[in-house]
């Protein structure tokens, strides 16, 4: 059958193409009385037909410190935009629109484009409108068709702390986070958190913009309301509760007034930080609204970089803290024992070169406990002689040197941890020598750390190889569900496990660093505390030496430990470690009182 | 010779116009597409555009390897092809695959497509087929029963997914078809009669008018008495049963039958859509506002504007102009399948052109009807030019093969 030929008569083919051509010729005549016929009256209709989305912002959500304290709150503020399509009708908008704002009109124009997201929608040209301002334009809104204006929530500090490094702030959002697929639903002009907790948890404080459609007449005057499917209500962002405690936070901030450095104090039992401080602080009520160029410029020319979180970024030799890393690697390749003694003069000699001990007169015979109680250098020479770089190396790498703590602001850095590839790197295939290595077995040289890391490392001897991701948060509320969610943070462990014995040595060393007669950080001790803690004083070839004290104090329910970094403070035992001193104190007093207000 | 130059001596006889026509359809609606997606916030909406350029080069791949297509193995395997089409409408009725509120889309992995969009190419094969091996039959029940069945049935799996507009084309391929195959105009009209009667049936004036009208052209036919008795009463009975039958519905049965013929593209109510789309094209006037500068269209007053009322956007931004070339292009191609359907000797390959050419013109004329307000509302993509890859894709099929026969002769 596949072969049968076509029979359709002419006249069918003929009826065929006139029934298209006259289909074809009524949709022409349609379009014709449409467009050409009707045209003014459809113009005129759709003249009239002028729809306003209007964005409306979430208030985002609130956070709050460990008692329930609120830290950071909203604030109605007022935004200027502009819809580009509709200004550009009308004669002398931009002209007359900087003039109020107080922008020349490049600037006004340079605005527009940054935040423009099409010409019929609304662009952010200026956050945080004063009442003056705002009363002007409304009084001239007729003569500025396409300018309208907003509410805008606005971050404010209802406290006196500074908390700048930790919360971080919001701004515009960037042509970079635009392109960023993983952060999806933001158009030009949105707000974003930048860094610190703004930043890592923005999707759960943004909450959900709301739409509204607004009908506007020729001359852009709103006339009403219109209900679309696409109109809904804003859904505020979800509050963000820290385990920070306010009152040590501030105490933690008074300490480092007028200095530069760290201080983190966190539970070991749980990796919740309590305080954290990078000095020198900034406000954050300048990044509230749009920051002003003199301010931006003032922070960013500042000598002493206050926009830099030095707790979690700036990378520091650890000086005599590390020693605690050396001693690791000896108790754990059995080199020493509890038992073997060295005998310190003071001094230690390697072929024509000397390397001092922190106490020229020497501490005469010590086992590995005084050693870290006074902070001998020379056990630790000897042991970095017999050992190596390498198992150096992956005594630190075990600890969580050179890699990140996983703490939940996105600023993190690894710091440095030499190894046998670096050292060749920079020095050349095997010339580095073993002066080198006894540097770095004190914490100097090419080794580097963040304060974070230090703190890390006090949780993991505290735990005896335990460790949680160090963090702020605790959980979240859901507003629109009226529900509380808590965070978990697993527990996490080191690669390789260390002996028990190992840290009973360890932990009586730190021990003995605060109770020994001749223990560097005596000065901290407390009475009916049990404090372990190790100073440092690293040379730094930029200025004086920064000042270190690190340790954690033992308690069954409210463990801490913490980390203090004075830059150019001088001696560990003489800077930090009564600073660490104090805020222990005013911890486990507000502790205290807490309990006293429960009962 | 060798396949390479048997490639290039079948190129040389492609038909031109209806690849430089296509090619131009296609990009005038990325064009467009670009245009109605411009002032999305959503990223997502802003891929469409990306992703019908992806959708036309696959067309035309697929294009370019039907064109090769041997008709004689398609003759073999048409009622195959016919069944695995309905296999596919069923599947989506399974929980499992279909997708969405409505039963369109059969989702597999992160690939969804409809195929219902496919079945139209399938079923033209099928009733080429059909019609070229019952051609002797045609003008008895015997011959007509067949198509009429198979079309039915494949309407009323559609209709229930629900998707009337989709369920129409079927019988709109079928018509043309039969008529080209020889039946007789007035018999295709008095297969017609009782449904019109059924539809006119909800307006007395309208019963009267068209009954009135039915018995004259019966009589204008010279039919017997008694013929024309039998169908006076049938019409009239079909008619009068009508509104007894819908107040015996319940009413969410009304409802469903209402949300057919309503469909969800007018939640609004008293025509916003239509009165919208008639706004956007009257105010594009002679010319056109411009490509995305289209008030009505990016101000988001016209609904589905990448799809099913992209004729608006382009008729306010590019204006009569635009939409005279864009009708112009349809016009041509249409004419252009019938002329090869009609130069064509053989009888499988001229049905599956004319199937083709009412497809086109069925879904042209209903899109670009219910945009300017001339019909009802129903929903069809204009071929070519709206957004969704499984039209282009079975659109781009049928071109194929209208270009295999053509390279034949």
């Amino acid at each position: 059958m596949y072969k049968a030929d076509i029979s359709v008569s002419d006249q069918r083919k003929l009826f065929a193409y006139l029934a298209v051509i006259l289909i074809f010729g009524v949709l022409f005549w349609r379009f014709y009385d449409l467009q050409v016929k009707h045209y003014y009256s459809f113009l005129e209709r759709s003249e009239r037909n002028r729809v306003r989305e209007v964005m409306i912002e979430p208030p985002r959500g609130l956070i709050y410190d460990r008692n329930g304290i609120l830290l950071v709150e909203n604030r109605p503020s007022y935004v200027v935009s502009v819809i580009p399509w509709e200004a550009e009708r009308a004669p002398n908008v931009y002209e007359m629109l900087s003039g109020y704002l107080g922008y020349d009109k490049e600037y006004l124009l340079t605005r527009i484009k940054r935040n423009m997201i099409g010409r019929f929608r609304p662009a952010k040209v200026k956050r945080s409108i004063d009442l003056i301002t705002l009363s002007r334009l409304e009084e001239h809104s007729n003569e500025m068709p396409g300018v309208v204006y907003g509410l805008l929530p606005e971050r404010y500090y209802p406290t006196s702390a500074s908390m700048s490094h930790m919360l971080g702030y919001i701004r515009e959002i960037s042509d970079v986070d635009l392109a960023n697929k993983r952060i999806d639903g933001y158009v030009r002009g949105d707000l974003i958190g930048a860094i610190g907790l703004e930043r890592k948890y923005e999707q759960k404080l943004r909450g959900e913009k709301g739409f509204e459609y607004i009908q506007a007449d020729a001359l852009g005057r709103n006339i009403g309301k219109i209900e679309t499917e696409e109109s809904r209500p804003p859904k505020p962002g979800n509050d963000l509760y820290l385990s920070i405690d306010l009152s040590v936070q501030l105490e933690a901030e008074k300490f480092m007034e007028g200095k530069k450095g760290s201080i983190i104090l966190l539970d070991p039992s749980n990796g919740e930080i309590i305080a954290f401080v990078s000095a020198p602080v900034y406000s954050l009520d300048i990044f509230a609204g749009p920051i002003s160029p003199e301010d931006w410029n003032t922070l960013q020319s500042d000598d002493a970089h206050p926009l830099f979180n030095r707790a979690t970024m700036s990378t520091y030799p650890p000086g005599s803290t590390y020693k605690l890393v050396a001693a690791v690697m000896g108790l754990e390749n059995g080199i020493i024992d509890i038992e073997r003694k060295f005998n310190c003069p003071g001094y230690f000699r390697l072929g024509r070169r000397v390397f001092r001990c922190n106490r020229v007169s020497g501490h005469g015979d010590v086992n590995i406990v005084d050693a870290i109680a006074q902070s001998c250098n020379v056990l630790s020479y000897k042991m970095m002689l017999e050992l190596g770089l390498d198992a150096w190396s992956k005594s630190g790498e075990n600890l969580m040197f050179g890699k990140k703590t996983g703490i939940d602001i996105p600023e993190e850095s690894v710091g440095k941890l030499p190894n046998k590839e670096l050292m060749d790197k920079k020095y050349g295939d095997g010339k580095w020598q073993e002066g080198h290595l006894l540097n770095l077995v004190i914490g100097q040289g090419d080794l580097l750390v963040t304060p974070l890391q230090m703190v890390n490392l006090m949780m993991i001897i505290r735990n005896e190889g335990t460790y949680y991701s160090p963090h702020f948060a605790r959980g979240y509320y859901y507003e629109d569900s009226d529900f509380y969610e808590d965070l978990e943070f697993e527990p996490k462990h080191i690669a390789r496990a260390i002996s028990d014995e190992t840290w009973s040595i360890l932990k009586e060393g730190m021990l003995g660093v605060i109770e020994q007669e001749r223990g560097t950080g005596r000065i901290s001790r407390i009475e009916g505390l049990s404090i372990y803690g190790k100073t440092g004083t690293a040379e730094n070839p930029h200025g004086d030496d920064h000042s270190w004290f690190i340790g954690y104090v033992e308690d069954e329910i409210n463990p801490l430990a913490f980390v203090v970094i004075v830059e150019n403070g001088g001696g560990g035992s003489t800077v930090a470690a009564p600073i660490a001193k104090s805020l222990i104190k005013k911890y486990y007093d507000s502790l205290l009182s807490d309990f006293a207000m429960e009962f | 010779m060798s396949i390479g130059q048997y490639i290039i001596a079948k190129i040389y006889s492609f038909d031109w116009i209806v690849i430089t026509i296509v090619l131009l359809l296609i990009f005038i609606g990325i064009l467009a597409i670009q245009s109605a997606t411009l002032e999305q916030s959503a990223s997502a909406l802003q891929k469409n555009f990306q992703k019908q350029i992806i959708w036309g080069a696959l067309g035309f791949l697929i294009f370019f390897s039907m064109s090769f297509l041997s008709f004689r193995w398609l003759y073999a395997i048409s009622y195959l092809i016919l069944l695995g089409g309905v296999f596919l409408l069923v599947l989506t009725y399974l929980p499992a695959l279909g997708s969405g509120a409505s039963r369109r889309w059969i989702s597999l992995g992160g690939f969804s497509f409809q195929p219902s969009e496919f079945m139209k190419v399938f079923l033209i094969v099928g009733l080429a087929r059909l019609l070229t091996d019952n051609i002797k039959y045609l003008n008895s029940a015997r011959g007509l029963i067949p198509p009429f069945l198979v079309t039915f049935v494949i309407s009323l799996i559609i209709l229930r997914q629900p998707d009337l507009g989709t369920a129409l084309v079927f019988p709109a391929i079928l018509f043309p078809m039969l008529y080209w195959a020889g039946v007789p105009l007035f018999t295709l009209f008095i297969i017609i009669a009782p449904l019109i009667s059924l539809l006119s049936a909800f307006n007395l004036l309208s019963f009267v008018f068209w009954i009135g009208l039915l018995l004259l052209l019966l009589w204008i036919a010279r039919k017997s008495l008694r013929f024309i008795v039998i169908m006076f009463l049938l019409n009239i009975s079909v008619g009068l049963a009508t509104p007894i039958m819908w107040t015996n519905l319940k009413p969410y049965q009304q409802q469903r039958i209402l949300s057919y013929v309503d469909r969800q593209l007018d939640p609004r109510g008293s025509g916003y859509q239509v009165l919208q789309s008639k706004v956007a094209i009257g105010s594009g006037g002679l010319y056109g506002k411009g490509l995305g500068d289209g008030t009505q269209t990016q101000l988001k007053f016209l609904p589905e504007q990448h799809t099913d009322f992209i004729i608006s956007l382009i008729g306010e931004e590019l204006g009569f102009v635009g939409v005279s070339i864009i009708l112009l292009l349809f016009m041509i191609l249409i004419l252009r399948i019938i002329h090869i359907a009609s130069n064509q000797i053989n009888l499988f390959e001229s049905f599956i052109l004319v199937g083709t050419a009412s497809l086109i013109i069925f879904q042209v004329f209903v899109n670009v009807g219910m945009t300017t307000g001339l019909i009802p509302v129903t929903g069809l993509p204009l071929p070519f030019i709206s957004y969704g890859g499984s039209s282009l894709l079975s659109i781009m099929m049928l071109m194929g093969l209208v270009q295999s026969v053509s390279t034949e002769n």
